[in-house]
């Protein structure tokens, strides 16, 4: 059962770098870059995750009682923040690059490059 | 206070300048670069004071907030790594000496107090990375290191850093993502992001995971070689290189692409015992590839006509070079290599900072129209010349040293082979940074050159970068001397003799 | 033999360098103060070599480190052989620094050119002293540099095409002496002038491999052939002084490295097992030489530029130089006839050679001509210069009485001892072809010196006066060198190879017989006879057959040899970069570019043939749209030659396309036979017009932009899909391979 939750995440890892693959279009390769690294922070939950845990409070109720690791999730905290300001930057950017060429096709873009040169 | 604090206090000052930098410098527009300047020499003076406690104590530890790991984050400094951060706030400081009264020239007004901004948490990210003894603390810095330096090329708005910008951003964040999932992969086996515990763990983790920890051996690899400019992985470097500001592809290849490098050095010789790797084919494909890439990167700098791209694609080589010195597991190759991470910082952030310098006063960038420049501006032409001398590897400069170690530690790993490429490839340098020198001093002018004067500031940065590339090839070893012991103690643990 | 720690070596060096300053700074204060300081520095530093000679000539040996430098520390160790050579050097040095202040009087950046004059001198000398091979290294680069503005002082485009030549030769070869360093740091841990063979072999390391290096090492700076590509474009292009010394200085240092490393470093005790290494590595330089000194010759004699068969000739005589390396390094221990030879035309070459190019040099600075062609007839206004220039021609030729003299017949000692040693056949021969390149040697001198003085003058010599004073003066001086060094023979001997060859453990037997060469004997005296009889007979050919020979261009060195090597290395490096930026990229982009591409065209017609209603108007004629037809095809057929450009990958979607094209068209022609009646066709035809350009302009556009981007490259932005197959491929490879 462990497994076949990795494999998921595996098969959205690959999604989102089949989406950065296949897609010409700036912001759905920005899409795929999220997908990517949901599933990176997937994994890390998934990880962190104790069957039947509770969530990692420990009061005098439940000392004893198996909890779910809260390092994961405090990591997969950060990395969010890191993702989406990685995005608002690249979103910035293309934005920028939609001013100056018109489109946001990456193949457009290059044969207008191709072009100018 | 000071002594004990001073590692958090580094990476934090040129943090917080930043932000000061964003509140007040937006009105007034001097005070960025004042500010800026004297939070790179500050925290250029607080490395210094760190190398010295270093070479006092041995190694500095210090935990935040008082956690001892595995719980808390520690910081730590040994020789290599006081060596490296010294190298990256040296240049830091100077690069940004150089642009005080050039960097306006050459970018938008409007930008100039956000450029310092992003130069100083690229600083303060560059020196985390190197302090960070923690994996995870590690790819925070390396994510804000990659944002800052993605947004250092684009940062003059116009078309080409756009382009180069998105593209060096998007594969940083894939490259980031892989080490991410290594790190990841790491904590699974074995319950530690701190690198010493995690050192302690990975024998057992190896032995009933095996297939994990070398799946994230290998994505840790990849992620680092993508973000260091690894052979074939280097497509990104030349454009975001080539077409950023002048100080920052000084900053960009001096230093940026070194850190990850560090990060590797971290990871192959503080993390994975060095035995276990003898034992894996990653040294071959660390040194096929980097051979290649310092082929194919000298070929193709050789093929550049812009002077720029040329001097980025001589770093997809030089970068060769450093993964060569720790693809060969030997004890002069790593010092080989942990020196040439610093005569490349010092001679290629001189090689931009002079090119730059030459194309701002001839107006182009092609390297045919860069004839004759040496006779009107003596100072950048030399300090172009002597960073060629030292990248080609004459003697008594900076560069001939850490050929030197790399050759010697080819020899010592009984590879006698790639003591050929070392040597065979400096002379494919010299094939690309010749003609410019020549050019630059016994050719007639091609284009009509601006008489300007220079700006004293990178009239000095140049001139203590010369003298840097000297000293540190006429006394090496004094940077040598203090780096043996742990590079020793590093092989020695393990057995050595691999 | 006794040490002494002396300042000496380091002053010998210090004064060159920082004479470099001085010559500088006394530039902004006239041209006559720098020439007088210029002189001063060089005659100083030829005070100190003499003083030096004197000291080690008394048998202690001179040795100065600067400890800290660099790691390894900067070494000086003068024995016999350097102090002596350290002399010759200075002397050769001041005397074409006395000619050149007339000679460069009307030339331009002339402080650049003292300059560094006399900071090649420093890194030249410092060679000579250096105590270990690091330090020879050091110095060598110095002097690479350095020499690499004189040789292109003129700035034209014939010298910086020689310069660049020069340059990368040169730096390849630095970088083959520095791997000679490395092997010998590594396997010694020093680089000092000790025996390391057997060392060299314990470690595994072949001592070919050391060989090879040092041959692309001293060989460049020799004039070895075929590395010697160099030396014929660089000298004649330098101005006369700086090719004198080039021809006459820098290229022994080549010479002087092979005699330091072949017999110290590179040796073992004759009855080693070792030896054979040895024995094979003489006898390839015995070959080297002979072969060197024979094209050179030839060379010589089939140029006619007077400096170019100068060039030529210094290459021939490295020849000479190089085969006694060879012959005494053959015999190991017994061979102190092959290093006397060796070391003994070295000196003597330094003189004559210079000698000669500055005489060209005059001739030059008088008539400013330097073809030989051009000239002739100068005997009348230059008769000085003439009996100058037969003095140096009968030193090089080896007429007895002059100094060639006694270092040709030690060196044609040397290799008939090699042959009654050894008994090998090849020995013989290769005698034969020492003597028969003696005779080309007189060959071309007398070429030169015939065309020159003698016969109809080409121009109006008129105005040509002959040479002034300094110049007199400094070629006296050359002749009372040849005259001493060739009448004293024995003696010369006694006191200048006796001593060198007394450091090496030579036998004893041989070192006495080195004390009674038969100079005077009889067969040696009649020697120039068979030379300038072959001279004749070769001068009679060249002067009956000398138009028809054309040396065809395939059978240059540069052709056979460079140009080969370079198509090689650039076939290899170019498919490489192919490989590896443009095809394997392309394939993989190609995959998602080029599918994408084939779903729009797709879903286009598709959508195209749903929108298409059956025209209304009246139909054409059918064979009119058939023309049409067979325009759009041929055009197409056009487009596709542009394509073939591309891919595999290209021309299948093509034939799509095509084929898709192909199904429209029919029903677009099933359509119209449908219609036949009652439709207005203009409409029609308007219609089927636009579609089909529209069609061609699309696939010109498609085709525009596989022509102009039809490859992968770094500035596209589709640069993912290449890296993240490479991520992935890692992956799977960590994956895969491991497990």
């Amino acid at each position: 059962m462990d497994n076949l939750f990795y494999a998921m995440i595996f098969i959205i890892f690959l999604t989102g770098f089949w989406i950065m693959l296949r897609q010409s279009n700036l912001i759905k390769k920005i899409i795929g870059m999220n997908i990517m690294e949901s599933a990176i922070f997937l994994f890390l939950v998934a990880m962190g995750y104790v069957k039947e845990g509770s969530a990692p409070i420990a009061t005098e109720a439940n000392p004893g009682l198996a909890y779910v690791n809260p390092l994961p999730s405090a990591l997969v905290l950060t990395g969010i923040v890191v993702s989406v300001s990685v995005t608002a930057f690249a979103l910035g950017l293309t934005v920028r690059l939609y001013k100056h060429y018109g489109t946001m096709d990456v193949d457009e873009i290059t044969r207008m490059r191709s072009e100018e040169l | 206070m000071i002594t004990a604090h001073i590692m958090p206090l580094t990476i934090l000052l040129p943090l917080v300048g930043a932000y000061l930098i964003l509140l007040v410098g937006s009105k007034h527009r001097s005070f960025a670069r004042n500010f800026g300047l004297l939070t790179t020499g500050i925290t250029f003076a607080m490395v210094c004071y760190i190398t010295y406690l270093v070479s006092n104590q041995g190694k500095m530890a210090y935990y935040l907030g008082g956690w001892a790991p595995p719980l808390g984050i520690e910081l730590r400094a040994d020789p290599i790594t006081a060596f490296l951060l010294l190298t990256f706030a040296g240049v830091s400081f100077f690069v940004l000496l150089f642009a005080y009264d050039i960097l306006p020239g050459e970018i938008n007004g409007k930008v100039i107090t956000r450029y310092y901004a992003l130069y100083l948490v690229l600083l303060g990210s560059l020196l985390g990375i190197v302090l960070s003894n923690d994996f995870f603390n590690i790819y925070v810095f390396l994510e804000i290191s990659s944002i800052a330096a993605a947004a250092l090329v684009a940062v003059n708005g116009d078309k080409l850093a756009m382009e180069a910008s998105i593209k060096y951003l998007v594969m940083s964040t894939l490259g980031s993502g892989t080490v991410l999932m290594g790190i990841a992969g790491l904590y699974m086996v074995t319950g530690y992001l701190s690198l010493d515990f995690l050192a302690g763990a990975l024998p057992q983790a190896y032995a009933s995971h095996p297939l994990t920890v070398l799946m994230t051996l290998g994505m840790l690899t990849v992620g680092i070689a993508v973000k260091a400019a690894l052979f074939p992985l280097h497509v990104w470097l030349p454009d975001a290189h080539g077409s950023a500001p002048t100080s920052s592809s000084a900053i960009l290849s001096g230093l940026v692409v070194k850190v990850y490098i560090a990060v590797l050095l971290k990871l192959l010789y503080r993390v994975f015992p060095l035995d276990f790797l003898a034992a894996l084919p990653l040294q071959g494909s660390l040194l096929v590839m980097a051979t290649l890439g310092i082929f194919i990167g000298s070929i193709m700098a050789i093929r550049q006509r812009d002077i720029k791209k040329m001097l980025a694609y001589s770093t997809v080589a030089q970068i060769g070079y450093v993964f060569l010195g720790i693809g060969l597991f030997s004890e002069k190759a790593m010092l080989g290599a942990v020196y040439h991470v610093f005569s490349h910082a010092v001679m290629k952030s001189m090689l931009f900072l002079s090119a730059g310098l030459l194309i701002k006063y001839s107006g182009k960038r092609t390297i045919a129209d860069l004839s004759g420049l040496g006779r009107v501006y003596p100072i950048p032409m030399i300090a172009f010349s002597v960073g060629a001398l030292s990248m080609v590897g004459v003697p008594p400069l900076a560069g001939f040293m850490s050929k030197w170690y790399l050759g010697l530690g080819a020899l010592e790993a009984n590879q006698l082979l790639f003591l050929l490429v070392l040597l065979l490839s400096s002379l494919l340098n010299g094939f690309y940074y010749m003609p410019i020198v020549i050019g630059g001093f016994f050719k007639k002018e091609t284009v009509e050159i601006r008489q300007e004067k220079i700006p004293l500031g990178a009239q000095i940065s140049l001139l203590v970068l010369i003298a840097a590339t000297f000293f540190f090839g006429l006394f090496s070893n004094i940077p040598i001397s203090f780096l043996t012991p742990t590079v020793q103690g590093i092989f020695s643990a393990f057995g050595g003799g691999i | 033999m006794s040490e002494a720690v002396s300042i000496l070596p380091l002053v010998l060096v210090l004064l060159p360098t920082l004479g470099t300053g001085a010559v500088v700074l006394a530039a902004r204060y006239g041209q006559h103060l720098r020439s007088q300081v210029t002189n001063f520095v060089m005659f100083a530093t030829f005070v100190a070599a003499c003083w030096q000679f004197y000291i080690v000539q008394q048998g202690t040996e001179l040795v100065y480190a600067l400890e800290g430098f660099m790691e390894f520390g900067l070494r000086w160790r003068v024995d016999f052989v350097g102090a002596t050579f350290s002399v010759v050097v200075t002397l050769v040095w001041f005397l074409a620094t006395v000619f050149a202040r007339d000679y460069m009087a009307h030339e331009h950046h002339q402080t650049r050119f003292f300059a560094f004059w006399t900071f090649t001198l420093g890194g030249t000398v410092g060679v000579f002293v250096a105590g270990d091979l690091f330090s020879l290294f050091l110095f060598f680069e110095a002097m690479t540099f350095a020499a690499y503005v004189l040789v292109i002082h003129e700035q034209d485009r014939e010298s910086m095409r020689a310069g660049n030549v020069y340059l990368y030769l040169s730096i390849a070869g630095g970088l083959a002496l520095l791997g000679v360093i490395f092997l010998l740091q590594f396997v010694v841990g020093a680089t000092g002038f000790e025996p390391a063979l057997h060392l060299i072999v314990a470690k595994g390391i072949s001592p070919w491999l050391i060989l090879v290096m040092l041959i692309g090492g001293f060989g460049v700076k020799a004039g070895m052939l075929p590395l010697h590509i160099w030396l014929p474009k660089a000298h004649p292009v330098a101005p006369a002084p700086a090719s004198a010394v080039l021809s006459a200085i820098m290229i022994k240092t080549g010479a002087y490295g092979f005699l330091r490393l072949l017999y110290v470093v590179l040796s073992v005790p004759d009855g080693s097992a070792l030896f054979v290494y040895q024995q094979n590595f003489g006898y390839l330089f015995i070959w080297i030489g002979a072969v060197t000194m024979f094209i050179g010759a030839i060379m010589g004699i089939l140029n006619d530029s007077m400096k170019r068969v100068l060039a030529y000739s210094s290459i021939s005589q490295m020849g000479y130089i190089l085969f006694a390396v060879g012959s005494g390094v053959l015999l190991g221990s017994r061979g102190a006839f092959g290093f006397a030879g060796a070391w003994m035309h070295m000196i003597n070459h330094a003189f004559f050679k210079s000698f000669l190019f500055l005489l060209a040099g005059a001739v030059y600075l008088h008539t400013g001509e330097l073809d030989l062609n051009k000239l002739g007839g100068l005997r009348r206004q230059m008769p000085i210069a003439l009996g100058f220039f037969l003095v140096a021609a009968a030193s090089i030729t080896g007429i007895p009485g002059f100094n060639g003299y006694v270092s040709k017949i030690v060196i044609h000692e040397a290799i008939l001892e090699a042959y009654h040693l050894l008994h090998w056949p090849s020995l013989l021969w290769l005698e034969r072809i020492f003597v028969i390149t003696g005779g080309l040697t007189a060959a071309y001198i007398s070429k030169i010196w015939l065309k020159t003085f003698f016969g109809k003058p080409k121009k109006d010599w008129s105005e040509v006066r002959d040479l002034n004073l300094s110049h007199r003066l400094v070629f006296g001086i050359y002749v009372a060198i040849s005259l001493i060094i060739g009448l004293s023979a024995q003696g010369a001997v006694d006191r200048l190879v006796l001593p060198a060859a007394n450091l090496l453990p030579f036998d004893q037997g041989d070192i006495a017989h080195l004390g009674h060469v038969p100079f005077w004997g009889r067969a040696e005296l009649l020697s120039p006879v068979t030379s300038y009889a072959i001279a004749v007979a070769v001068l009679f050919l060249l002067w009956k057959f000398g138009d028809r020979i054309k040396v065809p261009r395939w059978l240059s060195v540069e052709y056979l040899v460079y140009r080969q090597v370079y198509n090689g290395f650039r076939a290899g490096i170019l498919g490489l970069i192919y490989l590896a930026e443009t095809w394997l990229p392309s394939r993989i982009s190609s995959l998602t570019r080029a599918w994408r591409r084939v779903d729009q065209v797709t879903q286009e017609t598709k959508a195209q043939i749903k929108r298409w209603k059956p025209p209304k108007v009246e139909l054409i004629s059918a064979t009119d749209l058939m023309k049409k037809l067979e325009e759009a095809r041929a055009q197409e057929r056009e487009q596709v030659k542009v394509w073939r450009v591309g891919d595999g990958e290209l021309k299948r979607r093509i034939q799509k396309v095509r084929q898709e094209w192909q199904e429209r068209e029919e029903r677009l022609e099933e359509r119209i036979y449908d219609v036949v009646e009652g439709v207005p066709r203009g409409e029609a035809k308007e219609e089927g017009k636009k579609s089909l350009d529209e069609r061609v302009r699309e696939l010109a556009d498609w085709a525009a932009t596989r022509k102009f981007n039809p490859y992968w490259n770094t500035k596209n932005l589709g640069f993912d899909a290449w890296i993240v197959a490479i991520v992935i491929a890692l992956i799977l490879f960590v994956f895969l391979v491991l497990r």
